[in-house]
């Protein structure tokens, strides 16, 4: 439909400017389009139509919509009255310029072109940055077609006179694919601001045309340039976002004098989460969601992660929604402690990628590495102890955090839960068996 | 901490009161050691009396654990309290050891 919205905006002024009749080039397809926009008005009648983000598909409510909204528009553009008055009077002379001026109402189906693309725009198809640059390219390229028409038209509704530009052009009997082209030329030559100055004009009518392209050309300029900048930049929002971000941190971290070696990692970490994430954890960016459609979209996007958390895996339905609400992702680069040595923990971690290790500051060797998949952090917790050896990330390490309190609610409010620890110690009772026996509390 | 040595149906059952912690882990593991030396194969911790159990006493329980498996001796465990039950959970300890809910069914189990 938008294509026929198109074509029809662009073929009938063509048609109008140059006075190419209704048996002239383009004409029955100017008619079959007609035909296609009529068929379409019975077919809207029964359209559902969004409303306040839901869908109303219920057909006496659509057709009531649609009738209050731009059903008038749509039969006034839809309907070929030239054909009917062509019928009337025949193609007379006399009657050509009315014929044509009526054919122009075709050019409301503009308003169609506008609903369409508002509802295309927040359907979410398409990109919203690339989507609102590719409708000021057309809007543009629209405003050329007529202005390059109407250029033309002046001339034309006058008889072209001989100090006309399209007289003195020598261009009155030249065909009609060179008079377009030079109106074109002309139009985008003034609206760019480039003006040559070989055609210029002469006459009142080209005197007052020239003006609004002039100004019609300057404000686009102005505004194609302004929009374009800011769309491209929003075209990816999210990584404009996140690189800015990255950018003020690297500034504030170089004006604390903060050691290179250490900046450079904190720049790791942002490349990490980007490629990672693709910017944010979820859940920084879903706090305003309804909770039910928050954890729909968690339960979606962080499944895949999720996945290599056995305790995750271990919970029924209403549980892992608990933990999906719970459960802080954190991202570590490699080498940062994760839990110290001497704290009494408060938190559990789940690893959901990469690996760490566990060391007594009295021990060369690390104690043990844990992986994907592997908890740390309970037995401090459950048994109250401080920490005996530290925790220290290998490498980028994706954890889940549990802190206690969230901890304790679930275990409370959960028996399932104590369940599911069972099992999932009951997994790893080999390492902690091992770690226990050495002493090592973490 | 108290510990409390009897036999029962064949089954050394150590009663232990107080907590079992970095203090009292030794202790019981000194008393452990000398059972088994003596041949002691069936134990059983009553621990309905122990408020809490430190990683120093999960590591003692352990380690007589291992101790008595390449001989065929068994170390079961039975009454502990909720925190308890927690800990023995968190490290999986059901895989290693059967917990009971109290003396008589531990004995009458095994």
């Amino acid at each position: 439909m938008i294509v026929l919205v198109l074509m029809s905006c662009t073929i009938i002024p063509f048609q109008f400017a140059f006075g190419i009749g209704p048996g002239g080039p383009g004409g029955v397809m100017v008619y079959a389009i007609d035909a296609i926009f009529i068929a379409d008005i019975g077919l809207n009648l029964r359209t559902g139509y969004r409303h306040a983000g839901m869908v109303i598909i219920e057909p006496r409510r659509a057709a009531r919509h649609y009738l209050k909204t731009i059903f008038g528009l749509d039969v006034v553009a839809s309907i070929p009255f030239d054909l009917v008055l062509w019928a009337v009077m025949g193609f007379a002379p006399e009657g050509a310029g009315l014929i044509l001026a009526l054919r122009m109402l075709r050019m409301l189906r503009i308003v169609r072109l506008v609903v369409i693309l508002r509802r295309w725009e927040f359907s979410g198809v398409i990109n919203p940055g690339y989507f609102r640059v590719a409708r000021l390219v057309m809007i543009f390229v629209l405003l050329i077609h007529w202005m390059a028409c109407a250029w033309f038209l002046g001339p034309r509704l006058s008889s072209f006179p001989s100090d006309s530009w399209v007289t003195r052009e020598g261009l009155v009997d030249a065909t009609l694919d060179t008079q377009y082209i030079r109106s074109l030329y002309w139009t985008i030559v003034t609206m760019t601001t480039v003006g040559y100055g070989d055609i210029t004009p002469v006459r009142r009518e080209e005197y007052v045309t020239s003006m609004v392209v002039i100004i019609l050309g300057a404000s686009m300029y102005a505004f194609l340039i302004g929009n374009i900048a800011s769309l491209l930049s929003s075209v990816n929002a999210a990584k404009t976002h996140f690189w800015n971000r990255m950018e003020i941190v690297d500034q504030s971290l170089r004006s604390r004098h903060v050691p290179h070696q250490l900046s450079a990692r904190v720049r790791d970490y942002y490349e990490y989460l980007w490629a990672r994430y693709r910017g944010f954890h979820e859940d920084e960016l879903l706090r305003d969601l309804p909770v039910p459609m928050r954890l729909e979209v968690l339960r979606h996007v962080a499944r895949d992660v999720l996945d290599h958390v056995p305790l995750y895996g271990q919970c029924p339905p209403p549980l892992q929604n608990e933990l999906l609400l719970a459960l802080q992702p954190q991202t570590v680069a490699p080498g940062s402690l994760i839990a110290r040595e001497g704290e009494v923990g408060r938190e559990i971690y789940f690893i959901a990628g990469g690996s760490v290790e566990i060391r007594s500051s009295d021990s060369a060797a690390p104690a043990a590495v844990l992986e994907r998949g592997d908890c740390f952090g309970h037995l401090s917790l459950v048994l109250g102890e401080r920490r005996t050896a530290s925790v220290r990330s290998r490498d980028f390490c994706d954890l889940f955090v549990l802190h206690h309190a969230e901890f304790e609610r679930i275990r409370s409010e959960y028996p399932e839960f104590r369940d599911a620890l069972k099992r999932v110690g009951a997994d790893r009772t080999e390492k902690v068996s091992a770690m226990l026996m050495e002493g090592i509390v973490i | 901490m108290r510990i409390t040595v009897t036999e029962k149906t064949g089954t050394t059952v150590l009663r232990l009161n107080g907590n079992l912690d970095t203090t009292s882990a030794p202790e019981l593991d000194e008393h452990l050691s000398r059972l088994t030396d003596m041949g002691a194969r069936r134990l059983l911790i009553d621990l309905s009396e122990v408020d809490f159990v430190s990683s120093a006493g999960l590591g003692t329980l352990l380690s007589t654990a291992k101790a008595l498996a390449p001989c065929g001796g068994t170390l079961n465990l039975c009454g502990p309290n909720e925190a308890v039950r927690q800990a023995f959970d968190a490290c999986g300890f059901s895989r290693i050891f059967k917990v009971f809910e109290n003396e008589q069914d531990a004995l009458s189990t095994s």
